[in-house]
C-alpha cells in the first residue's frame, strides 16, 4: 500500500479492476473533455507565467444526424445554387469536384459555365464523337427500348439499371457515369431506374457519405457504430467529443485527441510504440520495491508520489529518487537527460534505445495513472456519499472534490500526449517544452496528492491547486500547439 | 456466371478472332477453362518500341458482374515496362480500374494494353524502380525493355544482347537463378557487383 493516509484502503480492488487495455493510446474509457468542464472562466491568479488570452483548445462544432447533415450541406450549396443558377445537386457535385473552394467555383463558373460543367461531366464533351442511334443495346445486344442519355449513348433499362445497382452496392453513389462515356448521371435519374426502395436509400445514404468524405468541414465521428456526422468551423486538429457516443477525437486525423503533440508525429509515436511494445513490458509492471527499505509496493492511485508504508520514505514512482527533490520548483523527473557514461561513438543505437524508453515509460505511466485514477474518482464517488448519509454537507459541498478529479484527468490526459511530443523535439525548443512539462507535471502531482489525502476541511486548498494546474495545462497547450508555432520561429532562429 | 456475362465473352471472343489485328496477328485470345471465365490473350509488341517482335501472353479473369466491371488482366509473360509490376505481371491502366465502361470490350482491352506498350506513363507507376530508371537513364531502360523481351519474350537480339547475356551467364555460374539473375542486374542498371551484393545480403 503506498499512501498512509488513502481516503480508502484501495489495496483489494486495485488488483482486482486490473484493465488490461494495453492499445498504447488508451483513453477510450473516460471522457476527461466532457461538457461542463468550462475553464473559460479561470482565475488569473498572478503564476508569474504568460497568462493565455484565448483557450487554445477551443473549438466550434456540431454533432448532426444524418437529415442534419443533408440538410446542412444543401443549405451551403444553396447560396451558390442562387448565384449560378445551377440546380441544388449538381452545385453539390461541382462543389466536390473543387474540392470546396467555393470562390473559385463561382470565379471560374461566371467566366465560363460550359468549361466547370464539361470538366465535371455534368454536360457531354463538345468535342465528343457525334452517336449514331443503334437499334440494339451496346451491352446486351438485345433489340428493345432504349434509354437515351445526355451523351446520345442509350441502353436497355435492364443494363442501365444493373450498372448503377452494381456502383451502389461497392459504395459509389456520386461517381456513377453512362455505360460508354465519363457523363455523370444525376440523382433525378439513377432514382428514376431503381424500383427497389431499399436500393434508393443505400444509395442516399452513400451520395451523403461520399460527399462527407470529402469536405474539409465535415465528417464522420469515429466512434464505433456511432453514425454521427460533426461539423465544424474550419479544420484543425483541435478535440472533438461526440455528443451520441462521447468519443474525443482530433478532427484531423480521427484518433484520440492528442495535444500537444502534432498528427502525423502522434501517427508515428503509436506506430513505433506498437512496433516495440513486447520489450517495454517491463517497464509498466504495477509493483516496485521501495528504493530505501526494498518492501515491495503496489501503485494504487494514479499519484506519483509514493510514501512507503515500511520506512515512510517518500519517493518518486517514475525516478525512484527522493520525493523532496521533486517538490521544488526544480521538478525535473520529467526531462530525459542523456547518460553522460555512454560516449559519442559507437553507443548511438543503445542511446536511441535509452531516449525512446524514458519517453515510452512515462507515456506508459501516464496511461496507467489514468485508469488508476478512474478508481479514485468512484472511490471519491463513494466517499461522498457516506458523507452526505451520515449528514456531512450535500452534494453541492462536495461538488468541488468531482470537479478537481476531472481536472485532474484532463490534465494527465495532456500530460500523456507531451511525451510523445517530447520524444521528436531537439534543441532549445525541447528544453523551452521540458521545463513547461515537468511545471505542468510538478501541479499535477500536487493536485492527485491533495486529492487523494483531501477529507472534507481543504476546499480553500484544493481550489487553489486546481487553479494553478489548470493554467499550467493551458499555458503550456497555448505554446505548443499551432498557435504557439510563431513562438517557435522565434525561438529558433534568434538561437541560430 | 451470370449469362449476360457468358454471353458478351462469347461475343467479344468472335469479335477478336474475325478482327483485323487478329488476321494480322497482332492479337489472339484463346480460352483456358471451358465456362469462359479465365481466358488467355496475346499482344505483339509494336513497332518501334523495345518490345518490337516479341509476343506477350496475358492471363484475364472475367467476374461475375461482367461487362459492368472490368476483367483482371495482368502479364503472364515477364516485361520491363513502367506501368507493368517486373514481378507479377500487374498492370497499371485507368481502363482496367476506374475509366472502365460497360461498353468496352476484350478487343480494345487488349489494343489499349499493346498501346501502352507503345506510351509509358512514367508519373504514375506500376513498377518504381524500372519508372526510375525509364526516367534517369533512358538508354539503359530502352537497353533493358530490350533485353527482356528478347530474354523472356521472343523479341529479336540486339547488337548488345550477347553482352548482356554474358552478365547473367557470369552470375548464374555463382550459382543464382538466372530469373534472380536478370531481374538484380537489371535492378542496378546492368553493375554486377551491386548485383550480386544485394541477392547475397
Ligand atoms: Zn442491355
Ligand atoms: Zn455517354
Ligand atoms: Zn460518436
Ligand atoms: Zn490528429
Amino acid at each position: 500500500m503506498s499512501q498512509d493516509d488513502g481516503i480508502e484502503d484501495t489495496t483489494s480492488n486495485a488488483s482486482d479492476d486490473d484493465d488490461d487495455d494495453d492499445d498504447g493510446d488508451g483513453g477510450d474509457d473516460y471522457d476527461p473533455y466532457a461538457p461542463g468542464l468550462s475553464e473559460g472562466e479561470m482565475d488569473s491568479q498572478d503564476l508569474g507565467d504568460i497568462s493565455p488570452t484565448t483557450d487554445p483548445e477551443s473549438y466550434n462544432y456540431k454533432c448532426l444526424s444524418f437529415s442534419d447533415a443533408k440538410k446542412s450541406l444543401e443549405s451551403d450549396a444553396k447560396i451558390t445554387s442562387d448565384k449560378l443558377k445551377v440546380s441544388l445537386e449538381n452545385v453539390q457535385f461541382m462543389l466536390h469536384f473543387y474540392f470546396y473552394d467555393v470562390d473559385k467555383l463561382e470565379k471560374v463558373y461566371l467566366e465560363d459555365s460550359n468549361k466547370v460543367l464539361e470538366e465535371t461531366n455534368l454536360i457531354p464533351k463538345s468535342n465528343a464523337k457525334t452517336v449514331v442511334m443503334p437499334d440494339y443495346c451496346p451491352i446486351c445486344y438485345d433489340q428493345c427500348d432504349l434509354v437515351v442519355f445526355n451523351c446520345k449513348h442509350s441502353f436497355c433499362l435492364s443494363c442501365v439499371s444493373t450498372h448503377i445497382e452494381i456502383h451502389i452496392s461497392s459504395g459509389n453513389a456520386l461517381k456513377i457515369e453512362c455505360l460508354q462515356c465519363s457523363l455523370l448521371l444525376n440523382r433525378h435519374f439513377v432514382v428514376s431506374c431503381i424500383k427497389d426502395v431499399q436500393l434508393i436509400d443505400k444509395y442516399d445514404k452513400f451520395l451523403l457519405k461520399n460527399l462527407i468524405e470529402t469536405h474539409p468541414l465535415y465528417c464522420w465521428c469515429p466512434g464505433p457504430d456511432c453514425g454521427c456526422i460533426v461539423k465544424v468551423d474550419f479544420s484543425a486538429s483541435k478535440p472533438v467529443t461526440c455528443q451520441m457516443c462521447s468519443t474525443l477525437f482530433c478532427y484531423i486525423c480521427k484518433h484520440n485527441y492528442h495535444a500537444p503533440s502534432p498528427c502525423t508525429q502522434f501517427k508515428n509515436w503509436l506506430k513505433k510504440c506498437q512496433d516495440d511494445s513486447e520489450t517495454m513490458n517491463y517497464i509498466c509492471a504495477n509493483t516496485k520495491d521501495c528504493p530505501q527499505c526494498k518492501v515491495s509496493i503496489e501503485k494504487s492511485g494514479g499519484c506519483n508520489h509514493m510514501c512507503c508504508r515500511n520506512c515512510h520514505w517518500d519517493f518518486c514512482w517514475m525516478c525512484l529518487g527522493s520525493w523532496k527533490a521533486h517538490a521544488t520548483e526544480y521538478y525535473e523527473c520529467s526531462k530525459y537527460k542523456t547518460d553522460p557514461s555512454i560516449g559519442d561513438g559507437g553507443n548511438s543505437a543503445r542511446e536511441s534505445l535509452n531516449k525512446y524508453l524514458h519517453y515510452y515509460s512515462r507515456w506508459k505511466n501516464h496511461i496507467q495513472s489514468l485508469e488508476l485514477e478512474e478508481q479514485t474518482r468512484s472511490q471519491i464517488n463513494e466517499h461522498i456519499q457516506g458523507q452526505i448519509k451520515l449528514g456531512n454537507g450535500t452534494w453541492i459541498d462536495w461538488q468541488y472534490l468531482l470537479d478537481a478529479v476531472d481536472l485532474l484527468l484532463k490534465c494527465r490526459y495532456t500530460l500523456k500526449f507531451t511525451y510523445a511530443y517530447a520524444y521528436y523535439l531537439e534543441g532549445p525548443w525541447k528544453e523551452m517544452f521540458e521545463y513547461h512539462q515537468a511545471q505542468l507535471e510538478r501541479e499535477i502531482e500536487n493536485l492527485s496528492w491533495k486529492i487523494e489525502h483531501s477529507k472534507q476541511t481543504d476546499t480553500v486548498g484544493i481550489v487553489k491547486q486546481m487553479n494553478i494546474t489548470k493554467q499550467k495545462r493551458l499555458t503550456l497547450l497555448h505554446q505548443f500547439t499551432s498557435e504557439g508555432e510563431t513562438t517557435q520561429l522565434k525561438v529558433t532562429s534568434s538561437e541560430s | 456466371m451470370a449469362s449476360l456475362a457468358i454471353q458478351r465473352v462469347k461475343r467479344e471472343f468472335k469479335e477478336v478472332v474475325t478482327s483485323s489485328e487478329a488476321e494480322n496477328s497482332q492479337i489472339k485470345l484463346e480460352m483456358v477453362a471451358e465456362n469462359l471465365k479465365h481466358l488467355q490473350g496475346e499482344i505483339k509488341g509494336p513497332p518501334d518500341t523495345p518490345f518490337e517482335g516479341a509476343t506477350f501472353i496475358l492471363d484475364i479473369l472475367i467476374p461475375d458482374s461482367y461487362p459492368f466491371n472490368p476483367p483482371k488482366v495482368k502479364f503472364a509473360t515477364k516485361i520491363w515496362h513502367p506501368n507493368i509490376s517486373s514481378a507479377t505481371g500487374a498492370i497499371c491502366l485507368d481502363i482496367l480500374k476506374d475509366q472502365w465502361a460497360a461498353a468496352m470490350t476484350l478487343r480494345t482491352v487488349l489494343l489499349s494494353i499493346q498501346a501502352l506498350l507503345a506510351s509509358a506513363e512514367p508519373d504514375d507507376p506500376q513498377d518504381a524502380v524500372v519508372a526510375k530508371q525509364y526516367k534517369e537513364t533512358p538508354e539503359i531502360y530502352h537497353m533493358t525493355a530490350k533485353f527482356w523481351a528478347e530474354f523472356f519474350a521472343g523479341g529479336n537480339p540486339s547488337s548488345y544482347s550477347a553482352d548482356l547475356r554474358q552478365k547473367v551467364k557470369s552470375l548464374c555460374d555463382m550459382g543464382i537463378q538466372s530469373l534472380d539473375a536478370v531481374r538484380a542486374l537489371s535492378h542496378y542498371n546492368w553493375d554486377a557487383t551491386t548485383a550480386v551484393e544485394s541477392i547475397f545480403s
